[in-house]
């Protein structure tokens, strides 16, 4: 039974390298992507990769042969589901068995997908094109749902499916168009497809640079800093970290599947606010963002800069110079908060949070970094102070949602009941009420409105529907049971792209902070309250030892909604259930840092010298603080500090005194008994305090700011790691260096021409033979060639062609090459005078054109140097 | 109205080798169409990122298409009017020749074309269909470029193995030219005369060693082992018929017994130099129509003819092959040339009959055919059976058989993409199988009473 083939091995191979490999790694990437989304797949990409390319592979050879599709599919198909059957009904071990009916489903699939896909490359020349428009077409919606919007990003994404779909009908088409007899093959597709990739890159290349400006665009309202969500699970965290291993709330916070956290300890606080008794500590929220933006797509709530009348401060605390202060209070006046407000002062120890994070109870104000006591230097990487504009209302205990705690109810009344004068809801201005109540127009979240009036039916005024939700939140359902939990793992619903919102408020009542303070919010702006969401940490008081101070781990980061109350402002409302099975973990409150000690001195400029024998710093002074007076020098003065005593800190933690060079900006504190009784007369300028000061100033610390230069410079390192490759430019220079290849190319037999005339031309010994080879070299490339005729002959049919007198110059070299007699001096007179004219005479009869032309053929320059040579 | 139906399916076909782009193309087109239109469907709310992205995505897509498509199209159009220019201005050098050659087991004729100028487009192809016979159209095919030494070449120069079904000669009557992008979305085409013939050679194959001795003399050098009648002596004698030369009655014996007889001149020679090789085309069943006896039995009996011929010459006799119908006498290098030509361009023929087409003085080798009139044959083969070698060639047997096991093959494994599978079926459903069984089984009986006949199976 003989079986003929229907393709030769060579088109079997051609097949398998040139459409089957890239395939095969266009899968392998398409497969890690969904095993991204998908936990049914467990991340095996490779071996389903394998499983895919297999198929392919083995029906592209079995299909070289002359198979039937249909029977021969069939059975295999038939074999593979009747494993499957057999596997599913495998008793022993169902649940292993179960697990290896759905990895052997995922094989099937996946087998016979690429099974498919290997006859349609092997035999139907219209397949091809379906594929590409198939792949092409789903990866635009692929693309098109991505949540890292940036042009690269897009690029990087679409580029290689467009280049891929295109690619495989030219390929398919030059393989199929491929001669059987044809012996050049594989340098005549290397020929080809380099000259169709060139022809690609530079289409592409102009098709981009028309849709620059819209992929920008797209980049510049939609791409605004959003996170790496490249993380492999749908969970989220609320605190993210920075480089330097430093912890801070994320800019915007995602509706996910699970939430991460941990319990680090982030930071310490001493919060100057009591309850009119002076003595019982009232702890305050800590707010670090508010969300005012929400992204339906992503299902991401965002920081939006443009928000109208920002009242969010945040200063970087590590640029400020030590116990210089930073303060806005642009910020006060955007609260539009006259009623229940007083200014209250915290101090922030950083431990885990990030050095540039500034965290306060709303609303923050005024930032003015300290200098951590010697003592607590390994505990406490840095400290500030901070002033904030505090609602009365905002106490943490007004805040916490009750869940049931009668007296913590009763003592909340007390809040409510004020809050109640507020009867109608208003802001400052339309613009900002349209901002804070927009809602998607969709149909789940008419899901959420519909809900919210039908809980807030009964509610009269903003404070009365804000508690309806809250207990919303809070109540029972038929069994006694609470209707909603709160859950770190939430799960996500059955379908990726379905409304979480409405999935956690409707079905699964299950979520974290971030759901219930979403599905607030939501509810909030459905009713038309302007409402946000607030994110930082909650407040938890532990410890009775030391009243006023606070805590905070990491598991406390928190969101929670808040609304906005003419005259009062913005007040928190937290309308997270307690979570029931963890109870928050009985973290020992440690000792609280010892107060800063009495700073004297506090002198603030550039460091103009440093002596390391003597441990001296000279520094040329523009700010300085002494005994709490604050003076600007201008110009600047030089003062001598003994910094032998002296802990140097930067941002990132204690540095030896080595660290710091010249140039650097730098603030030195001092808290030396002996400047205590240096005092500064009422007009003491500054150089007469530095002039009452002992030489050297004894220094207690130094801080070390970077400057902005280095900053700049480190931004733009870092912004460097970050961007990715820049595959226009590599394109460029790529089609740049390869047209700079061509033309060299085509230019190298007149270069090497140039060089073989002019040695001809100057050779003062063995003239003749740099003549004869240049002669000979013109004539080939002129197409010339000598081929088999020998040298007399060949010189006697240029002399007839062309008139010239080669033969005679051709006897000269020829006696020279092979006799040892010397030249006679009409011998010497030829080879002298052969050369010049001969070229001027071939030249003269050739024309321009055809010499032109003849001169770009490389072949026949190649043909000059690899003739046999006779030996 | 057949015809009517015929030669309009003839015209829109020639009209569609003339259609600028391909099936290819409108297919991609199509698919292009579906797919955008679910894309439409798939725009998603407006004021989204994704819509947002969506629609950039897909102008990118739609616009890198158009732009390749033109680039395309423009390299297309580029080597046509350069080629239409040319061929108006200067004309075009387009050259095929056909060498013969020796090889010869597949009925695939190697073309070679010489077309200058042509300015190929830009990692495109140019194709070529060639019109022969007048109405016949070949495949669109691709020139096998020979190794060129030049970067940019105006001449295309190669060949092409164009494979034939029928051994015959063919007139190449013009030669359409398409210009093709590197997708094959465009084709372009355009029409030049062209003007040459050749013919298709009938393959050699080994076949049963064939009985059969030179005998006719040309020359008197060859010694033959079997003895022939020849006119000469008086041996034999026989009854007076009256159209008998009377001066050959001997009238000793009329004398003795009143018995009229004549001489006959018969004496046997013993020098015979060449073989005749009558080969009868000739058809006595009514074949008008019919394909399969028209092209794949013809195939086969020329390959056989052309077999037998060459097994008798590599014995080591003269022969001499005697065609049944006018062949044009075209100078051919050699005599084997020749008669291979003639081999080629025969075709069957109801004008010579056997019975007169054969001279049984001479007729060393007879070959018949299924379609052969069995009364002749017997006729011959009965007055000349022991000095003729007969050959017989079953036509119905150059199909293999059918098997059950083909049965199970044909179930997996798809037939060559050649006419044979077709023409099968054909066949068994054609009215004239029947007659042709009896004729053949018919003139099998007759033949197996002589020792020197063979019939000749396609693996014998």
């Amino acid at each position: 039974m003989g079986l003929g083939k229907v393709h030769s091995w060579k088109k079997v191979l051609a097949q398998l390298v040139l459409l089957a490999v890239p395939t095969a790694l266009f899968f392998f990437y398409m497969l890690w992507d969904v095993n991204r989304f998908y936990n049914i797949l467990e991340n095996n990409w490779i071996r389903q990769g394998i499983y895919f390319s297999s198929g392919l592979g083995a029906a592209i050879i079995f299909y070289a042969f002359r198979f039937r599709f249909i029977s021969t599919a069939t059975i295999v198909f038939a074999i593979c589901y009747f494993t499957y059957k057999f596997l599913g009904g495998l008793t022993i071990g169902e649940f292993d068995a179960f697990y290896f009916s759905i990895q052997f489903l995922i094989f099937t699939i996946l087998f016979c997908l690429g099974w498919l896909s290997g006859f349609g490359f092997s035999r139907s020349r219209y397949f091809t094109i379906g594929w590409s428009v198939l792949l092409l077409v789903t990866q635009i919606v692929i693309v098109s749902k991505t949540t890292d919007i940036k042009v690269e990003t897009l690029i990087n994404a679409f580029v290689p499916v467009l280049a891929y779909a295109f690619y495989i009908i030219y390929t398919s088409e030059l393989i199929r168009n491929m001669n059987e007899d044809e012996k050049h093959f594989a340098w005549f597709i290397i020929k080809r497809l380099s000259g169709f990739g060139v022809i690609v890159l530079i289409l592409f290349l102009i098709v981009f640079n028309i849709l620059k400006n819209d992929f920008k665009a797209v980049e510049k309202e939609w791409g605004n800093s959003q996170a790496d969500y490249n993380k492999g699970k749908d969970s989220e965290s609320m605190t993210q970290k920075d480089k330097n291993g430093g912890v801070s709330n994320k800019d915007q916070t995602k509706l996910a599947g699970s939430l991460s956290k941990d319990k680090q300890l982030i930071f310490v606080a001493h919060l100057d606010n009591y309850f009119p008794d002076g003595k019982t500590p009232n702890p305050l929220y800590f707010t670090s963002c508010y969300y005012t933006k929400f992204d339906t797509l992503t299902q991401t709530f965002e920081i939006d800069s443009l928000m109208p009348y920002n009242d969010l401060f945040s200063p970087d605390p590590s640029r400020i110079p030590l116990y210089f202060s930073k303060i806005d209070s642009s910020v006060i006046k955007n609260t539009f908060a006259t009623k229940n407000r007083q200014v209250v002062t915290a101090d922030i120890y950083k431990v885990a949070l990030s050095a540039t994070n500034y965290l306060a109870p709303s609303t923050g104000f005024f930032c003015q970094p300290l200098s951590v006591p010697k003592e607590y230097k390994s505990q406490y990487k840095s400290v500030y102070r901070a002033k904030m504009w505090v609602s009365d209302l905002n106490s943490a205990y007004f805040i916490y949602n009750p869940a049931g705690n009668k007296q913590l109810e009763a003592f909340q009344e007390l809040r409510f009941e004020k809050l109640r004068e507020v009867k109608k809801i208003s802001g400052p201005d339309e613009r900002f009420m349209k901002y804070y109540t927009f809602m998607p127009k969709d149909e789940e979240y008419k899901k959420i409105s519909v809900l919210a009036k039908q809980i807030t039916a009964n509610a009269p005024t903003m404070i009365d529907k804000m508690l309806a939700i809250r207990d919303y939140f809070l109540s029972k359902d038929e069994f006694g049971q609470p209707l909603f939990k709160y859950s770190d793992n939430p799960g996500i619903p059955g379908m990726p792209s379905a409304n979480k919102l409405t999935y956690f408020l409707l079905e699964n009542r299950k979520g974290y902070c971030a759901y219930y303070a979403g599905a607030t919010l939501f509810m909030l702006r459905s009713l038309g309250i302007p409402s946000r969401v607030a994110a930082g940490y909650l407040t938890v008081d532990r410890s009775s030892k030391n009243p006023g101070w606070y805590w905070f781990y990491a598991d406390q980061a928190h969101a929670w909604t808040q609304v906005y109350f003419q005259d009062y402002g913005w007040m928190d409302f937290d309308t997270t259930v307690p979570d029931a099975n963890t109870q928050q973990s009985p973290q020992p409150d440690g000792t609280p840092p010892l107060n800063p000690p009495q700073t004297y001195l506090v002198a603030d400029g550039e460091v103009v010298s440093v002596d390391l024998a003597k441990k001296q710093i000279s520094m040329k002074i523009t700010k300085l603080l002494y005994h709490d007076k604050d003076y600007t020098t201008a110009p600047a003065k030089d003062l001598l500090t003994d910094v032998s005593m002296a802990s140097i800190t930067a941002d990132t933690g204690t540095v030896q005194l080595s660290a710091i060079k010249q140039g650097m900006h730098i603030t030195a504190v001092s808290y030396a008994e002996a400047l205590k009784t240096i005092l500064a007369e009422k007009n003491d300028s500054v150089a007469a305090i530095i002039e009452k000061l002992p030489k050297p100033v004894p220094v207690d610390e130094i801080k070390i700011l970077v400057k902005e230069e280095i900053q700049a410079l480190k931004k733009k390192e870092k912004e460097m790691m970050q961007v990715p490759t820049d595959w226009f430019r590599i394109i460029k220079i790529f089609l740049v260096i390869l047209a700079a290849f061509i033309v060299f190319v085509f230019l190298s037999p007149w270069l090497i021409w140039i060089f073989i005339n002019a040695k001809a031309k100057r050779a003062k010994t063995d003239a003749a033979y740099y003549r004869y080879r240049a002669a000979m070299y013109y004539l080939n490339q002129l197409g010339l060639t000598k081929s088999e005729l020998g040298p007399q002959q060949f010189a006697m049919l240029m002399d007839q062609q062309y008139s010239t007198h080669f033969n005679a110059f051709n006897n000269v070299y020829q006696k020279l090459k092979y006799s040892t007699v010397s030249l006679t001096a009409s011998e010497q007179k030829t080879v002298q005078e052969f050369y010049p004219a001969f070229i001027k005479q071939i030249a003269k009869q050739t024309p321009v054109k055809t010499r032109f032309s003849r001169f770009l053929n490389i072949y026949n320059t190649i043909h000059y140097f690899t003739q046999p040579k006779i030996s | 109205m057949r015809k009517r139906f015929r030669n309009s399916r003839f015209f829109l076909k020639r009209i569609g080798f003339y259609i600028p782009f391909t099936w290819y193309f409108i297919l991609f087109c199509l698919a292009s169409f579906a797919g955008y239109e679910w894309l439409q469907s798939q725009a998603g709310a407006p004021d989204s990122a994704y819509k947002d992205i969506f629609a950039l995505l897909l102008r990118f897509a739609i616009l890198f298409g158009i732009a390749i498509f033109s680039f395309a199209l423009v390299t297309v159009m580029i080597s046509f009017l350069f080629f239409s220019w040319k061929k108006r201005k200067t004309g075009i050098d387009f050259r095929i020749t056909t060498p013969s050659r020796e090889d010869s087991t597949q009925p695939k004729q190697t073309v070679s074309f010489y077309i200058h100028p042509v300015l190929k487009p830009l990692l495109g192809f140019v194709k070529v269909r060639l019109k022969y016979d007048s109405v016949h159209f070949s495949e669109k095919f691709l020139i096998v470029k020979r190794a060129d030494k030049k970067v940019f070449s105006t001449t295309i120069n190669g060949i092409y193995n164009w494979q034939l079904p029928e051994i015959k000669e063919y007139r190449i009557d013009k030669a359409i030219i398409y210009f093709e992008d590197f997708f094959q979305f465009f084709s372009i085409a355009l029409t030049i005369n062209a003007s040459n013939s050749f013919h298709t050679q009938p393959a050699t194959r080994t076949s049963k060693a064939i009985k059969a001795f030179p005998r006719k003399t040309e020359e008197t050098s060859t010694r033959i082992e079997e003895l022939k009648k020849v006119e000469g002596e008086l041996i034999n004698y026989k009854n007076f018929e009256s159209n008998d030369d009377v001066r050959r009655i001997v009238w000793k014996i009329y004398a003795k017994n009143k018995e009229l007889v004549v001489r006959i001149p018969e004496i046997l020679d013993p020098y015979a130099s060449h073989m005749y090789l009558y080969p009868s085309f000739f058809t006595s069943l009514n074949i008008q129509g019919n394909e399969v006896v028209e092209i794949p039995f013809l195939n086969h009996y020329k390959t056989v003819i052309w077999s037998v011929y060459k097994q008798l010459v590599q014995k080591g006799y003269e022969v001499k092959y005697i065609p049944d119908q006018d062949v044009s006498q075209t100078q051919m290098e050699s005599a084997e040339e020749q008669v291979k030509y003639s081999i080629s361009v025969s075709r069957w023929q109801t004008d010579l009959e056997l019975r007169d087409y054969v001279k049984t003085r001479d007729a060393s080798v007879i070959v018949i055919s299924s379609l052969s009139n069995v009364e002749q044959v017997q006729e011959l083969i009965e007055a000349h059976g022991n000095e003729i070698s007969f050959i017989f060639i079953p036509l119905t047997e150059s199909f293999n058989r059918q098997h059950l096991g083909d049965w199970f093959q044909w179930l997996f494994v798809q037939q060559e993409k050649e006419k044979t599978a077709v023409y099968k079926t054909n066949w068994s459903l054609s009215l004239l199988r029947l007659k042709v069984a009896r004729n053949e089984k018919q003139l099998k009986q007759l033949l197996e009473q002589y020792d020197r006949s063979t019939v000749l199976k396609k693996n014998g």
